[in-house]
């Protein structure tokens, strides 16, 4: 092994074992030296996410995470109302036909109902997977409910049907919009991390499923999935669940999340229900956010404001409407614990730094 | 196995039991390697097949780099098909997969200079090993994180920055 090292390390060639921690110190920027190929290749076998991370290292790696996969990394159909509709499938179907299997970062397919059939939907879910999508996002507009009558509770006519697992090694992020969700049991989606459900007809036991599946889950986000009744995690555990906003999922009553140890942020908007998240969440809670608004028939009773106390941690509380006028003295229960020394408007070497209250009084 | 003078392009040494090529570095060592090996470089192969005398020279690669990367060829070149027996072609992959590790033991400096060898070289596993090193060493790290392992300059104006964090605002999560 000859010589002639010294010119490309900083400390001599030679004896280089005993020498690894002093060259932990670099001072030439040897890796945004290597031409754009060779980055692209190291940023091609980086997850979507830590691939995005290095456009903000600095100018010369701004935008090459973009090109690290053969155009285009994304593939986004979209498909127009009526007639255009069904000439831009054709025109899309076959982009995706010559794009070739080849990875790929986000898949985004939006079409309206009655535009694509059950094999479509199939054929575009099978390609995303062979492509190892990170980044899934499906849905359906106008006529998403045909059937049933402004997102009511069944499965709809004609509503086509998304099956979990999708079927991606590498899905990180998956969101649906108006369709059918059906999951199989003992599923393993080891990577995925946020779920996105918008107007979709699945049953208590596919969330369960679908939860159960992703021991990464950090984000579920449920939005007018009115076939819900009972959400409940007791026995599949959230160990990672960040964040969790439920929005009008209207026929839910029960919300049971035992334990969610890194809990973050709660978000409910929508009927009161009963819950034992805010136990289940400890001192982790930093933002809450409970809206009860909408003219319902008696509201069910809640025992989410009895937990209030528990949330040592939090910095942002929005409290909106209805509630307040109902449970009368909430504010009492609610921020009392939270130490405030002199009431609502005082909130200075405070944990709690915001407030939100509309509609004090009615 | 290093700087065998002698050595003549392609030639048969050691009694015929194995041919070997010399490779020639940058700055004039000379690197007698089993053909086998060398041939993992498809740079090196086709200079083979070209013929000529002298030793192949691969200007673009220093002698300590490519004796890391003959290391590494001389490795996984070393076992001709190994019989497709579970038990000892499972223990060949084990075996392998530690030496690469180990070889991955070097600095940064180091590093680069092998991503660049090898895909001058087109040593593909060892392209695919040095890159898969780097992706591993900024998976999971912060940019002001991998800024400094690299010694990478933020370059950016307060302006572009602002506008970064926004684009970036879920993904730094």
């Amino acid at each position: 092994m000859a010589g002639g090292g010294g010119k490309r390390r900083r400390v001599g060639g030679g004896g280089h074992e005993d020498e690894e921690e002093e060259e932990m110190v670099v001072e030439e920027d040897r890796i945004s030296d290597l031409p754009d190929a060779l980055r692209m290749q190291i940023l091609s076998l980086l997850p979507l996410k830590s691939a995005i991370r290095t456009g903000a290292l600095s100018s010369r790696w701004r935008c090459l995470w973009e090109q690290r996969w053969p155009e285009p990394s994304s593939v986004r159909i979209r498909l127009p109302p009526g007639a255009a509709g069904a000439a831009a499938r054709v025109e899309q179907f076959g982009l995706i036909d010559r794009r070739g299997r080849r990875r790929m970062d986000c898949f985004s397919l939006a079409f309206h109902g009655g535009q694509l059939t059950q094999p479509d939907l199939r054929r575009c879910l099978d390609y995303a997977a062979v492509c190892e999508v990170e980044d899934l996002h499906l849905r359906v507009d106008g006529g998403a409910g045909r059937g049933s009558r402004g997102g009511g509770g069944t499965r709809g006519r004609g509503m086509l049907t998304v099956h979990f697992p999708v079927g991606s090694r590498l899905l990180a992020r998956l969101s649906v919009r108006g369709l059918n969700l059906t999951a199989a049991a003992n599923a393993m989606v080891a990577t995925l991390e946020v779920i996105h459900l918008h107007s979709v007809f699945l049953t208590d036991a596919a969330l369960r499923r679908v939860v159960a599946a992703c021991p990464r889950l950090r984000e579920l986000d449920l939005r007018y999935c009115r076939r819900l009744r009972r959400i409940d995690f007791s026995a599949v555990g959230v160990p990672n669940l960040r964040t969790f906003t439920l929005v009008d999922c209207s026929r839910t009553t029960e919300v049971r999340v035992p334990m969610a140890p890194r809990l973050r942020s709660f978000r409910l908007s929508g009927a009161f229900l009963s819950s034992n998240i805010l136990t289940g969440a400890g001192g982790s809670l930093e933002h809450l956010y409970l809206c009860s608004g909408g003219p319902e028939n008696g509201l069910p009773p809640t025992n989410l404001p009895i937990s209030v106390p528990h949330l040592s941690n939090l910095s942002v509380l929005t409290l909106c409407s209805i509630a307040l006028q109902v449970c009368s003295g909430i504010y009492a229960i609610s921020f009392q614990p939270i130490s405030l020394p002199t009431g609502l408007y005082t909130c200075s070497p405070l944990p709690c730094s915001t407030f939100l209250l509309s509609q004090l009084r009615p | 196995m290093a700087a065998a003078d002698s050595c003549d392009g392609i030639s048969t040494s050691g009694g015929g039991w194995e041919k070997t090529v010399t490779l020639v570095s940058s700055d004039d060592a000379r690197f007698e390697v089993r053909e086998a090996a060398a041939s993992l470089s498809q740079t090196v192969r086709r200079m083979i097949r070209a013929g000529g005398d002298g030793g192949i020279p691969l200007p673009k690669v220093d002698a300590r780099t490519l004796s890391t990367v003959l290391e590494y060829c001389n490795k996984h070149a070393a076992v001709p098909a190994p019989a497709p027996e579970s038990s000892s072609a499972e223990a060949a992959a084990v075996d392998l997969e530690w030496f690469d590790k180990e070889l991955m033991h070097v600095d940064l400096a180091t590093l680069c200079s092998l991503i660049r060898a090898a895909d001058y070289l087109e040593v593909a596993g060892l392209l695919d090993l040095t890159c898969k090193t780097v992706a591993d060493m900024i998976k999971s790290k912060t940019a002001e994180e991998i800024r400094q392992m690299f010694g990478i300059q933020n370059d950016f104006t307060p302006e572009e920055e602002e506008q970064l964090s926004r684009e970036n605002a879920g993904v730094f999560e």
